[in-house]
């Protein structure tokens, strides 16, 4: 039987909408995909504006990628190093990024790139 | 409100003369020099000029028509919205500081202000004025590298040992008594204690002294009730009261009366103050900060000043050098405010000639560093290039050149005080011998130059009247003429 395919996503909120910018953000809408399909979702608050604090708390839920308007990019050797793949410059309502993500309309620059 | 068309495009004039005022007002909005831009009532972004494109990263078609915060991405978007709170209570707000990430996701510190936009009493939407902080951050950052602490600028030993100290100073809360002559930057040093504090986020409070009589020092720092006095209409909290949980400065603390220094005592001793007027103390939870430019030990010595008050407010003492004591300080002081002062006036000066640098290290500053700063703030208006010369400088400066050795560096040729060639009055140089008093010598020169007025040389000192006056009674020099010269020509 084949291994199951695990994808966790945290998308930072700003009401319904992505955040513009995450260290900023109170909340991340944390999402489980398994084989392409939605598993499981929740909303968790994040602790103070501090990025390698909160990387960590999602690195701690096995979030491997994150949504979010903006990001510091002094703070993305950090992320790199906790195995997050940060992918900026997305906004509208954050259901709409999770749909967007699923159906792989949202990809890393890096993989953008690799296609082009 | 006006949305903006690009006018650098292919679209070419159709003849001479006045251009439309639409264009007119997009060149004017495109050549303001602070980053301007404006939303509907729904956020969107209505119009974006060309600072802001420089400051953000983003151009105009970028900008117009996304929600603001998804261009500025600002420290504030997600918590406290400068333009949204001006949009709901209709006050425009000035000089908020906040950063953004630009289009590459770097913070840039910036400082908004913020107000509505209407027209014939409709409300369009907001308008953001902000201005880019970078250079002054980054001179903070750079001046915090080579030699500065939380403002005070300096790398000579006695400068290091009190940044090292500092910090220490700060975690305790024990009173701390700062000494040194005026302009040396005793209030800077009270700021950075309070600021490195636990206590920095509640009120720090100043109160000079020596500008008060007793009676208004008291009812200033302790308050008082209604109808404590003819003219107490309500009750007024003291400065003790106001600066609960914080810290309290009593700046010129050598120059309260005896009586005034038992009333002190009692409140630091217990811990809590009466209003005039009141029947119950009020406890207090205030950190205190003493300031002179006094010698107290003397005046405690002569007793002109309580030994107990004294051993109170100096559990930790601090004392300052004056500047002629730390010249190695003045080259990194007058950079730290040529650059000061190019960001203050805009004007491009970035640069000291090296003749006149040399001058501001040989002077001996009777001001201190407020002095040199008053200095530079001369030069700047006097100076219309991009380097400030030895002609920029004051007369008395320029006298403190003349008496140093005229070949070499004038820095390794300082003379000796009893060597030194001293200008005289008729304008020859002569060699003098070591007036008994130097600083005496400094206030007859300054004066000498002003007139004998007392405030245009206070003003030149960068100190206060009564301060020039305290210390021309201190140096014999208030005879109420000017005073003879005193050296000895010498052939």
């Amino acid at each position: 039987m084949a291994e199951a395919v695990t994808t966790c996503i945290a998308i930072a909120l700003f009401g319904e909408e992505v955040s513009p910018r995450f260290c900023f953000a109170e909340q991340v809408l944390v999402v489980n995909f398994v084989n392409g399909q939605e598993a499981w979702r929740n909303v968790f608050s994040l602790g103070e504006p501090w990025l390698p604090g909160r990387m960590s708390q999602l690195s701690a839920m096995g979030v491997r990628t994150l949504l979010c308007g903006a990001f510091n990019r002094a703070f993305l050797p950090c992320a790199e190093r906790l195995g997050i793949r940060v992918i900026t410059g997305i906004s509208g309502k954050a259901e709409d990024a999770v749909a967007r993500f699923r159906r792989g309309q949202i990809v890393s620059p890096r993989a953008r790139h690799r296609r082009n | 409100m006006f949305h903006l068309r690009d006018m650098t495009g292919s679209r070419k004039p159709k003849a001479s003369g006045p251009p439309p005022p639409e264009a007119l007002h997009s060149l004017i909005f495109d050549s303001i020099h602070e980053g301007v831009f404006t939303v509907d009532q729904d956020f969107r972004v209505t119009s974006f000029n060309a600072e802001a494109e420089r400051i953000t990263g983003f151009s105009r078609r970028q900008a117009v028509g996304k929600k603001c915060y998804e261009v500025f991405r600002a420290s504030i978007c997600q918590r406290g919205c400068a333009l949204r709170e001006t949009l709901d209570t209709g006050r425009p707000l000035r000089d908020v500081r906040i950063d953004v990430l630009n289009a590459s996701m770097l913070p840039v510190p910036i400082a908004v202000s913020t107000a509505v936009l209407r027209s014939g009493g409709r409300l369009l939407g907001g308008v953001e004025i902000f201005r880019d902080l970078s250079d002054i951050e980054s001179l903070r950052n750079e001046l915090k590298s080579q030699g500065s602490f939380e403002n005070i600028v300096g790398g000579s030993p006695a400068m290091k040992a009190l940044f090292q100290l500092l910090p220490d100073v700060a975690a305790s809360d024990a009173p701390v008594l700062i000494e040194g002559p005026s302009g040396t930057g005793k209030e800077l040093v009270a700021s950075a204690i309070h600021s490195l504090s636990a206590r920095r986020d509640k009120p720090y409070l100043r109160v000079n002294c020596g500008a008060l009589p007793d009676t208004l020092l008291e009812s200033e720092l302790f308050g008082y009730l209604r109808g404590a006095f003819t003219d107490a209409r309500r009750d007024k909290p003291g400065h003790f009261v106001l600066a609960d949980g914080g810290t309290i400065l009593l700046d010129e603390i050598g120059d309260i009366t005896p009586a005034f220094q038992l009333k002190l005592l009692r409140v630091l001793q217990e811990g809590e103050v009466q209003p005039l007027g009141g029947t119950r103390p009020v406890k207090i939870d205030v950190r205190v900060l003493a300031a002179t430019n006094r010698d107290l030990g003397a005046m405690v010595a002569e007793g002109k000043f309580r030994q107990d008050l004294y051993y109170r407010i100096r559990v930790v003492p601090i004392a300052l050098v004056p500047l002629r004591e730390r010249r190695g300080d003045v080259p990194l002081l007058v950079d730290h405010f040529v650059r000061l002062q190019a960001l203050k006036t805009g004007k491009p000066i970035r640069e000291v000639a090296p003749r006149a640098m040399a001058a501001l290290c040989e002077y001996d500053y009777p001001g201190n560093v407020r002095e040199l700063q008053n200095l530079i703030e001369r030069a700047f208006v006097l100076c219309h290039g991009h380097r400030i010369e030895l002609g920029h400088l004051p007369a008395e400066i320029l006298r403190a050149k003349e008496r140093t050795a005229p070949d070499g560096d004038l820095l390794a040729t300082r003379r000796k005080p009893s060597e030194r060639i001293v200008l005289q009055a008729s304008g020859k140089v002569a060699n003098e011998r070591a007036d008994a008093d130097p600083m005496a010598q400094k206030l007859r020169e300054a004066l000498a130059a002003h007139g004998w007025s007392r405030t245009a040389t206070a003003r030149s000192l960068g100190i206060g009247r009564n301060t020039l006056w305290r210390r021309m009674r201190e140096h014999g020099l208030v005879s109420g003429k000017p005073p003879k010269t005193r050296g000895t020509r010498i052939a």
